[in-house]
């Protein structure tokens, strides 16, 4: 290190870290990543043990270079929030966004301007509690958001309107949502309080206790329109046919919280991330059984966050964590 | 204890800038802001060793530490679930909740909050217990709970789901708070839900220690204006907490200028319906909830203090002087009324009778009626004879008797100087061993306790029996002791602890009366009579039902009681004793009554009993309450036992044979 010629009087440490805030723009846990079809990867970060609990989001072209790390990746939004969800939406230009303070955010950016600037066109902050989960149910146009109040909300995204509104669906935090394959209407939640639940847009209030589990629930995907994956707090990942509510399989268990479950429907395969460094790859025979088809114990150095598919190689999947990582995973081939 | 202010404090969904959030609130006049701890979004390993690598939250340098341990209260992780029915979960929750906990413990907060979701809470329950065994900083621990368990309300619309829905959270608390010994480091803390339940759920609410009241943006609705406000259901829940002296939270999205929010609660404290001028509101502030040792007047000597400020009561004398005025107007009334008899039956018809008759009036009349103010303290009832003589315009003779050395000073002196003009005569001495004549034609004694017979009234007055003319009227003639079951954490976490130490005098504190201004409590059944007294009392007879009579000749009475009183539960509940009350009746119609229905506007001389129970008993709708209450007499002192039952359950017996608390004759 080079000498600083600024001397600090030791006994006014304290004071001087109080007012010197120069060392703290670090934003470097990244916690999702969203691909659009056209290539641009959308990277959501946020920091969480720092002096300040803000966010930053990243939107670049997927092919500039393959692995990229907090450092070197240009944060081109800056939240005074963390973010633990956003999406693409209309095109590559247009993001929603996931605030921790409760807001929901619609960001674009004009095409072809050199500065690459982006502007928040809308933001609504209805959540009584951190945004957790966003998933789409009519592309463009709407898209329902779970937060860590136990509400959830379907909004009208051309004017960012909530246009359905579930109070106290569940009774503690919602991890995530997730919206049935090939259906505008019926979603799936689940939730700190156990619940995993079934809604359909069209409905006020009834939702399917589709399953009560003996913890909480961090996350959950469709394999496909009748089968639901979850996976929880005590490391399990399970099954449901949401034709048999309240009947559940376990797949397979983890030594850590299941944090995230990506489903690759084309290959039937099944991208995990979990309370640890490990990303592990799973196929899903016709008897829905899980088989380890790639696992990678040491690419990033913390938890890993965010996992997302290629869209044009499917035996590639980028992953983000933690360390403040991007990291491409190639899997053998399939 | 009754605020003055409203205290509000911010909830931040998160903050992101803590500093910055400070400011923010505290320039808009909140008081604290409540903060996650750690992010809500981190996780962490830990490891069974438990190390961890790295800082799991920000550095607490950037606050100072005045900050932390007066504005910051903590919240613990949302996510921590130690009571989880997976056991790999439970362990890792429990270990990060430690690795929390321990965290406040090193920034000294001045509260905890956590949320629960359930009745299952032991494991929390022990977690804590040890944070608090191994904590010397005083943090508080709130817990905060919602008003109603959405998720009961929904499986099922009937009434009854309704109602357990209501009751579940409560249910969660005092499960909870039970398992935590009942602790008076925790309280609850209650997010108020936009449908609101019952009254009796909500008064047996007010019954529980509530620390803070959570009011979530969402319920507010804008005003013509468009500045935020709340119903006035809404309104009268968060008045009614805030005289609990609960704080309050404003909690959610934000969605108008929070100071908005804040200025709005001020007004709505500020116009909170007006109390009126009830002396005792005013006499008892500062008192609420705080526990005494009932006096014993008899046993010790009342130092002048005391005196002055029983002496002040504006409604007890009062009601005093009308019951003597009536006495003394009754006694003339019949006096004349003999003379009359007189007149008709002896006296001749003619002249010279005449004279003689007017004379026998006038000497009659002129005869002074003589009133005895037995334990006349520093004079207030002699004052109050001398008016009544004046109103009724009658003669008195008055004899005040005192044992209190220094009370007979005080009397004395009253009667060179101010009384010199009156009949009035000091005798020093107990009543119960002074012999006087003439005897009197009414004694005047004021030797109630906050539970009627507790300060010995029945055994002095008996004792003084032999001073009462045989048609000799008695004030008081007659009073009756109250209980009525109670719920009350704080009460009865506060005599447990009311002498800290060792764990005979914490059984000794739970078998003893609390004198007690009760405000933190709920009734869990109206109050019924237990013991009454009347005089002058009859005496106890014998197998051939004879009177007895002890070696005075006076009759020998007993005033050993036992009463067996039943409630029926309408609510869930926990019981944790009685509040014990008594009313009093002077003469004619006037009484004084300290009982919660009929209690004498205005007057402060007594705080209500608290009876405390050693186990509080958890009863249930339906369920039926049986207490029975002994009064125990021995030569040298008075005791009270008590026991009750609940279903298949019952307390020990309190107090057996007088250990832990007496009253000495």
């Amino acid at each position: 290190m080079e000498n600083s010629n600024k001397i600090v009087p030791p006994h006014l440490n304290a004071e001087v870290y109080r007012t010197d805030t120069t060392g703290t723009s670090t934003i470097s846990y990244f916690d999702y990543i969203r691909l659009h079809p056209d290539g641009t990867i959308l990277v959501g970060s946020s920091e969480l043990t720092g002096r300040y609990w803000n966010g930053a989001v990243s939107i670049f072209q997927k092919n500039t270079t393959d692995n990229k790390s907090h450092k070197t990746l240009r944060k081109d939004i800056y939240l005074t929030n963390g973010t633990a969800d956003g999406c693409f939406t209309e095109n590559s230009r247009k993001i929603i966004l996931c605030e921790d303070n409760g807001a929901v955010s619609v960001w674009s950016r004009i095409e072809n301007d050199a500065w690459n600037l982006w502007n928040k066109d809308l933001s609504v902050a209805e959540h009584d509690g951190a945004v957790m989960s966003v998933d789409c149910l009519a592309p463009n146009k709407e898209y329902v958001t779970a937060g860590a109040d136990g509400n959830i909300k379907v909004w009208d995204t051309v004017d960012l309107l909530c246009v359905r509104n579930y109070l106290a669906a569940h009774s503690k935090s919602i991890q995530s949502v997730s919206v049935r394959p090939l259906s505008q209407s019926v979603f799936a939640s689940g939730s700190l309080d156990y619940y995993v639940s079934m809604w359909d847009e069209n409905i006020d209030s009834a939702a399917t206790d589709l399953f009560k589990n003996d913890c909480g629930v961090r996350c959950l995907h469709w394999f496909d329109e009748n089968h639901l994956i979850f996976g929880d707090e005590a490391g399990f990942i399970s099954l449901i046919d949401i034709r048999k509510p309240g009947e559940v399989t376990k797949l397979i268990d983890f030594p850590a919280a299941v944090h995230k479950i990506v489903v690759q429907p084309e290959c039937n395969r099944l991208s995990v991330c979990c309370d640890n460094k490990i990303v592990s790859v799973f196929g899903i025979s016709e008897d829905l059984k899980l088989s380890l088809i790639y696992e990678n114990r040491n690419l990033h150095s913390k938890f890993v966050r965010g996992m997302v598919w290629d869209n044009e190689d499917r035996n590639v999947l980028h992953t983000v964590g933690w360390d403040g990582n991007l990291m491409t995973h190639k899997l053998p081939h399939y | 204890m009754a605020q003055q202010e409203i205290s509000c404090g911010l909830d931040y969904i998160t903050a992101p800038d803590l500093q910055e959030c400070l400011t923010e609130a505290l320039h808009a006049n909140f008081a604290f802001i409540v903060s996650s701890i750690v992010h809500p979004r981190f996780r962490r390993p830990i490891l069974p060793s438990g190390g961890t690598v790295g800082g799991f939250t920000r550095s607490d340098m950037i606050l100072s530490p005045q900050d932390w341990n007066s504005r910051i209260v903590g919240k613990i992780s949302e996510y921590l679930d130690p009571d989880s029915p997976s056991p790999v979960v439970r362990q890792r929750h429990e270990d990060c909740l430690n690795e929390e906990l321990s965290y406040c413990r090193g920034l000294g907060l001045p509260a905890i909050m956590l949320s629960l979701h359930s009745k299952n809470s032991s494991n929390l329950a022990r977690n804590l217990s040890t944070y608090f065994e191994t904590s010397h900083h005083l943090t508080l621990i709130w817990v905060s709970v919602p008003m109603v368990c959405n998720r009961t309300l929904k499986t099922n619309s009937n009434t009854e789901n309704e109602k357990e829905a209501w009751n579940e959270p409560w249910l969660w608390w005092t499960k909870f708070h039970e398992r935590m010994g009942w602790d008076k480091r925790v309280g609850v803390v209650i997010e108020l839900s936009a449908d609101l339940p019952s009254q009796e759920v909500l008064k047996r609410w007010l019954g529980e220690p509530i620390k803070a009241v959570i009011v979530p943006t969402s319920l507010f609705i804008s005003n013509k204006k468009g500045y935020p406000i709340l119903s006035r259901a809404h309104q009268n829940v968060i008045t009614s907490l805030v005289e609990q002296d609960a704080q309050v939270i404003v909690r959610g999205a934000w969605r108008s200028k929070i100071q908005y929010y804040l200025q709005y609660l001020y007004r709505l404290w500020k116009r909170r319906p007006y109390t009126g001028d009830d002396p005792m509101l005013s006499y008892a502030r500062g008192w609420e909830d705080y526990l005494q040792t009932p006096l014993q007047p008899l046993a010790d000597n009342l130092d002048t203090h005391t005196y002055n400020v029983f002496e002040k009561d504006p409604v007890k004398y009062d009601q005093y002087q009308k019951a003597i005025s009536q006495a003394l107007s009754d006694i003339q009334k019949r006096k004349n009324d003999d003379d009359q008899e007189c007149h008709s039956c002896f006296t001749d018809p003619q002249d010279n009778t005449e004279i003689g008759q007017s004379d026998d009036i006038v000497k009659k009349n002129d005869e002074p009626i003589t009133v005895m103010v037995l334990g006349a303290g520093r004079g207030p009832l002699v004052r109050a004879t001398l008016n009544a003589a004046d109103i009724t315009n009658s003669k008195v003779k008055v004899i005040a008797v005192e044992k209190n050395p220094c009370a007979v000073v005080v009397l004395a002196a009253q009667v060179r100087e101010v009384w010199r003009d009156r009949d009035v005569t000091v005798i020093p001495g107990d009543m119960r061993q002074v012999n006087l004549s003439p005897k009197a034609d009414i004694i005047v004694s004021e030797l109630l306790g906050s539970w009627g017979d507790n300060e010995l009234s029945p055994e002095c007055l008996d004792g003084a029996a032999g001073l009462l003319k045989s048609s000799g009227i008695s004030i008081p003639r007659e009073y009756n002791s109250y209980v009525a079951p109670i719920s009350s954490p704080r009460l009865w976490a506060a005599a447990r602890s009311a002498s800290p130490g060792n764990y005979a005098q914490i059984e000794k504190n739970l078998e003893t009366l609390w004198v007690v201004y009760m405000q933190n409590k709920h009734d869990i059944g109206e109050a019924k009579c237990v013991f009454s007294f009347t005089h002058p009392a009859k005496a106890a007879k014998n197998y051939e039902g004879l009177d007895l009579t002890d070696y005075r000749g006076l009759p020998l009475t007993d005033n050993r009681r036992c009463a067996t009183l039943t409630w029926d539960v309408e609510q869930d509940n926990v019981m944790h004793g009685f509040g014990g009350y008594f009313d009093c009746l002077l003469y004619g119609k006037e009484t004084i009554s300290i009982v919660p229905s009929t209690h004498s506007p205005g007057m402060i001389s007594w705080f209500p009993i608290f009876i405390p129970i050693k186990t509080p008993l958890r009863v249930q709708k339906g369920d039926k309450i049986k207490a029975t209450f002994w009064r125990c007499v021995s030569p040298r002192r008075v005791w009270y036992e008590w026991i009750v039952e609940v279903g298949e359950h019952t307390t020990p017996l309190h107090n057996s044979n007088g250990r832990s608390s007496e009253m000495l004759l």
